[in-house]
């Protein structure tokens, strides 16, 4: 059955594929079966079992000839013979069916509880890794990551280790078996073996060509797919469909061709393979039928050869295809553990200051910074703000302002420097201690699925009904719940159900409802209708009461009500004070900027730059 | 009959499939004459007779060769025709796709299409390859070997066949079963994923509040549930092969039981006993493969419905069956009485909207968000039918326009400015045909005037340099830049240019509009835009607000108006001239 994952569109760089087997990959690998060693070691057992009990059959069709159909003794007993090889072949059947059966639920099972601890693990550690990850890191490739890759690494184990194993020891066993019975039939038997390695070595080669080919092409029609339906509207309005269509046409060929080569690969390898057996079955009766003549082996023996030599083949022509399997696979098992490798930069100390509730003071204390090790974003910024203080941040696109907010809440680290939240060390906080100090309220504000109550408390189950009754009403979300469906009050996908202005309301609400002692705000640009936007104002003022503030501000009617405005340029601090004080100097850059984005009225959204710095929009 | 609509493809593929129903029957046979000649071989052996014994292996070599050739030829030609039939279907579908409307794709978001173009297509293409080929295969060999079974043993026959009988009817429920249970495995599959791609989205609230250890245990429930439905398939999984392998098994068992009597009592040869074994392990295949293929048919088939709501789709917009050509382009809209709906929408975004643009004028259309200027627009250009009212350009209905006319007499540059995944020359000529001729000079032309020609130094290869997906690589401003040049290419007669500059800067504004208007001298111009100033000049300023037009006129009769567009203009004058001060 071939899954939806391998058609869906991939980048080239994850249709490399592994050259062989890496067996440090694969002694990682096993080490996460650990817990579940003991069905392991079972299976182990019950797959030797499987694979002697596969000599079974032709091995007593030898003994039904021999003794039964040609024993020289009385016909009741040869009767009765025949009927003790018949329960006893029918016994090796349901051991053989049993043994597989369990072998197969225990491995699946242990495959399955593997997949799911390595998906859990991996997924904290990817919750674990700081800000800068997330912006390397597209969210597409972490997922990736996470679903197909992990089942990538469940296909090499469960079909593809464990089928080898399997076949290698089934093979085993017939080859001991023949050499047990008689050598030299036996020698006989294996003359096509070395044709037959051949044969599967050129196949598999050819066949790995054409399966990265046929990858990369169902790559390209799918990408090609989902660009143009997306872009429908352009081809159509500039009546483009004709041409378009007879570019996806050769694509669609290339396609094709990339299959006709695997076909044209497994049409000539499952007939090779058939006449090579039916060659072992002829050498066996040529040179066979001289020794059953002189009775040097016995018909029985001949036909159980004959028989052994036709289940010789599958295994082997298995083997080539499992090792495509296996390649894809290692790949895919290599990216996660390279991605299971990765530290986190940014993690509590050891013996964290202990402060339950801040007093909200906030320090920075010449603090440089760059978020690619080359181009500093802040250059020696130090400032202080009191506990209970409202300071705005003001400064043109890429002044720094976003970045000194990451840094508060210590998504990234300081280049030099340090900054304090009530005269600690951020380094010297936990983590989460900091974090919970600290509301941040975003432009674009991240919402989830789920209710509007799982969406202020953010999953928290033991947060206090009462404080999130009362976030509701303050912030006015009362009327909101009435939009939501009834079962659930659902927010849909991202919170899609609500408007732009309802989302930051939402926002605002939920850091009311953690009540920190510090709050963060980056004053959202986008338009929103004025009744919206009066209940934005109000709420932003019942958040701010009470709190240290610092806020990234785009209104006029902000900066003027904050206590004090640290002006950005550049990455440096050069003025401050308040809007009044500000505006009086001549040639300030506070003035000149407050112009400029006046200037600016009227239209919302502006040149997307490298970082999304939000403070281009109008005041 | 559902497969009739696969009819014209099979027909066109009739001699490969021919030639494959051929193959397979001869290479079936042959093959099958294998155990004949090997039961001849034993029985020869058995008599002592060495050279038949030689000469019976000889022969089922022979034919094992040339059955191998069959299936040789069967797979290349069946297998090989199910890929062409594939790739032709997946053509027609996507030509239907790429002009299915607007109003369709609002009902069939295009997840759902992209899910029609990969796994019910592959669904059919299974039914056409595997299914039609096991099906011939099987049914051939079962007569054969059936057959050859009966002139050895007429009665060891039916003992030998009865347990594979059960065993397609095994296989065909299990699998049934087993694909049921994949299924849930795969709704739970997209349930994870859905849940993972949030919260790694959300990765800065979930910081931001130190809600890690939530979001974990978020994902560990889908994670559960998905784990929980992956073992109830793997249970039942693991259960098929071996209870497959048991009920072949026992055929086994009965032959050798009954048929082991039978040559003790004499009435068969040890040589048959053993070509029945053989005929056996080559029946169970096909017995499988039977069940198999009744759930290939079933599946294949359901796709095939699936397919039909695209390939079926009633085209809403097409020519008119009297469709006129647009030869006398002037540029004269007449909008009459317009109103419109969008179908997911209860509310109207047009309402009785009527408008006229002049030939050759220069109409700017402002108004909020939601107030129907993009609507407009995708009317204009025919993106979406069935409004209310009329539409009418140079005298002629629009609906009655002929579609390849009205593409050609129209440049449009949409809001999002989408670009393809292309080079800049390509997404600049988008609209041109190779045959226009020319495509340096016009390049250079439309570069000049979109004012992206001073930023081709900073392209690696020039107009050769790929944009990325959706022009990732460019900056707002530039793809918006390109989106203009890519409307002005060739020669329209009417512009769309629908909030063309919301990423450039003023300046940029400034010059682009300047250049355009050089441009456009001769064209009828529709601009929708939020900024007031640049657009002072135009004939005509058009204000909308909850999709009919509430100001008209040119910008001195709307400032003595001193209504809605007085003071938006005069706000963002204030701005301006604050900027001059300093």
């Amino acid at each position: 059955m071939r899954s939806i994952s391998d058609e869906l569109p991939l980048g080239e760089e994850e249709l490399k594929e592994h050259r062989d087997l890496d067996w440090s990959l694969l002694r990682r690998l096993l080490s996460y079966l650990k817990p579940y060693r003991l069905r392991v070691a079972a299976a182990g057992i019950l797959l030797v079992a499987v694979s002697a009990l596969s000599v079974a059959g032709p091995f007593l069709v030898k003994m039904a000839i021999d003794r039964s159909l040609h024993g020289d003794g009385p016909l009741e007993q040869r009767l009765a013979l025949l009927t003790s090889i018949a329960a006893l072949y029918l016994a090796a059947l349901l051991l053989t069916a049993l043994f597989s059966f369990l072998q197969g639920l225990l491995l699946q099972e242990a495959g399955q509880r593997v997949m799911n601890d390595l998906r859990r693990e991996l997924f904290r550690h990817v919750l674990a890794q700081d800000m800068a990850f997330f912006d390397r890191e597209p969210v597409g490739r972490l997922m990736t990551r996470l679903t197909s890759d992990v089942e990538a690494l469940n296909e090499l184990f469960t079909s593809g280790v464990v089928t080898i194993t399997m076949d290698l020891l089934t093979l085993l066993a017939i080859m001991s078996m023949m050499l047990w019975m008689d050598w030299r039939l036996a020698l006989i038997s294996f003359a096509v073996i070395p044709a037959l390695f051949a044969l599967s070595m050129v196949f598999r080669r050819r066949l790995r060509r054409a399966f990265r080919r046929v990858r990369l092409r169902v790559a390209r029609i799918n990408a090609f797919l989902q660009e143009h339906l997306s872009g429908l509207a352009v081809i159509q309005a500039f009546g483009q469909q004709e041409r378009r269509l007879q570019r996806f046409g050769r694509l669609n060929d290339e396609h094709m061709q990339a299959h006709l080569e695997t076909i044209a690969a497994f049409s000539i390898f499952f007939p090779a393979v058939e006449i090579l057996s039916t060659c072992a079955v002829v050498l066996l009766l040529w040179a066979g039928s001289t020794m059953v003549a002189t009775a040097a082996v016995s018909l029985g023996t001949l036909v159980a050869f004959v028989q052994y030599a036709q289940r010789f083949y599958r295994p082997i022509s298995d083997l080539s295809e499992k090792f495509n399997i296996l390649q894809g696979s290692m790949a895919a098992g290599e990216r996660l553990f390279q991605l299971l490798d990765r530290q986190p930069t940014i993690f509590s100390p050891p013996d964290p200051v202990r402060i339950d509730r801040a007093e909200g003071r906030i320090e920075f204390d010449d603090v440089h910074f760059s978020y690619d090790g080359s181009n500093e974003v802040l250059r020696g910024v130090g400032f202080s703000v009191e506990a209970g203080e409202r300071v705005a941040l003001v400064g043109a696109t890429g002044a720094g302002k976003t970045t000194i907010i990451s840094l508060l809440t210590r998504f990234y680290e300081p280049t030099a420097g340090r900054i304090l939240v009530d005269g600690v060390d951020l380094r010297r906080w936990d983590l989460r201690r900091l974090r919970e100090q600290v509301a941040v309220v975003l432009q674009d504000p991240r919402l989830f699925s789920g209710s509007l109550e799982e969406n202020l408390s953010l999953w928290r189950e033991d947060f206090d009904p009462a404080r999130l009754e009362e976030a509701i009403q303050r912030i006015g979300l009362q009327r909101l719940m009435e939009k939501l469906p009834h079962s659930d009050h659902s927010l849909g996908e991202g919170g899609e159900r609500l408007s732009t202005g309802e989302r930051q309301l939402v926002a605002f609400a939920r850091a009311l409802a953690h009540d920190p002692p510090i709050l963060v705000l980056d004053e959202a640009t986008a338009s929103v209708d004025t009744a919206t936007e009066l209940r934005i104002q109000r709420a932003i003022e019942i958040l701010l009461k009470g709190r240290t503030s610092l806020v990234i501000a785009h209104r006029l009617s902000t900066v003027r009500s904050v206590d004090r405005i640290l002006v950005l340029h550049h990455g440096r601090l050069v003025e401050e004070g308040s809007h009044r004080e500000l505006l009086a100097r001549p040639d300030g850059i506070y003035r000149r900027l407050v112009e400029a984005q006046l200037r600016r009225n009227g239209t919302m959204r502006s040149d997307d730059g490298e970082r999304t710095d939000p403070g281009k929009g109008t005041p | 009959m559902r497969i009739r609509r696969l009819f014209p493809y099979l027909r066109r593929h009739r001699r490969a499939l021919a030639a494959g129903v051929v193959a397979v029957i001869t290479g079936e046979f042959f093959t099958l004459l294998g155990p004949w000649f090997l039961r001849r071989s034993i029985d020869a052996l058995q008599g002592r007779d060495i050279p038949a014994a030689r000469e019976a292996a000889l022969l089922m070599l022979a034919v094992t060769v040339v059955g191998g050739v069959g299936k040789f030829i069967m797979r290349r030609t069946m297998i090989g025709a199910s890929r062409h039939i594939e790739t032709e279907l997946r053509q027609d579908f996507t030509a239907h796709a790429l002009v299915l409307t607007p109003r369709w794709y609002d009902a069939h978001p295009v997840g759902e299409v992209m899910a029609l173009a990969t796994n019910d297509i592959n669904a059919v293409r299974n039914l056409l390859g595997g299914g039609i080929m096991y099906m011939v295969q099987t049914i051939f060999t079962a007569i054969v070997a059936i057959v050859l079974m009966l002139r050895l043993s007429p009665p060891l026959t039916l003992i030998a066949l009865a347990p594979l009988t059960v065993l397609g009817v095994v296989v065909q429920r299990g699998s049934r079963a087993v694909h049921a249970r994949f299924s849930r495995v795969q709704e739970s599959f997209g349930r994870l994923s859905a849940l993972t791609q949030e919260l790694l989205t959300g990765i800065r609230p979930i910081k931001a509040y130190a809600r890690e250890d939530r979001a974990a245990a978020r994902f560990d429930g889908r994670s559960g549930e998905y784990l929980q439905r992956n073992l109830s398939f793997v249970r039942i999984q693991s259960a098929m092969r071996p209870l497959v392998v048991f009920i072949a098994g026992t055929a086994t068992v009965v032959t050798l039981f009954f048929g082991g009597r039978m040559a003790v009592a004499g009435s068969i040869s040890v040589g048959t006993l053993v070509a029945f074994l053989a005929y056996l392990a080559q029946l169970t295949w096909p017995a499988m493969a039977m069940g198999f293929t009744i759930n290939i048919w079933q599946r294949g088939l359901a796709s095939l419905d699936r397919l039909g709501k695209v390939l079926d789709a009633k085209l809403e917009i097409e020519d008119h069956a009297d469709a006129t050509p647009w030869l006398d382009r002037r540029g004269h809209v007449v909008v009459h009485r317009l109103s419109f709906r969008y179908p997911s929408s209860s509310r109207p975004v047009l309402e009785d909207l009527s408008l006229e643009l002049s030939a050759g004028s220069w109409t700017a259309v402002v108004g909020e968000t939601g107030s129907g200027k993009t609507t407009l627009v995708r009317l204009l250009s025919r993106q979406w039918d069935g409004y209310e009212g009329e539409i009418e350009i140079d005298g002629i209905d629009l609906r009655r326009i002929r579609l390849a006319d009205l593409h050609e007499g129209i440049g449009y540059a949409p809001q999002d400015g989408f670009l393809f995944n292309d080079t800049l020359r390509e997404n600049i000529l988008f609209g041109r045909s190779p045959a226009d001729g020319d495509e340096e000079g016009e390049l250079e032309r439309l570069a000049r005037v979109s004012r992206l020609e001073r930023d081709r130094g900073a392209f690696p290869q020039g107009w050769d340099t790929l944009v990325g997906e959706r022009g990732v690589t460019l900056s707002g401003g530039q793809k918006q830049r390109v989106s203009i040049a890519r409307a002005l290419a060739g020669d329209p007669t009417l512009l769309l240019l629908d909030d063309v500059f919301s990423s450039v800067d003023t300046e940029t504004e400034a010059e682009l509009l300047e250049q355009l208007r050089a441009a456009w001298s001769g064209r009828t111009v529709l601009l929708v835009t939020h900024r007031l100033l640049g657009v002072r000049q135009a004939d005509r300023i058009v204000v909308l607000d909850g999709g009919r037009v509430v100001e008209s006129g040119d910008h001195e009769t709307l400032m003595r108006r001193n209504g809605v567009y007085a003071s938006l203009f005069r706000q963002q004058a204030a701005a301006a001239e604050l900027d001059a001060i300093q």
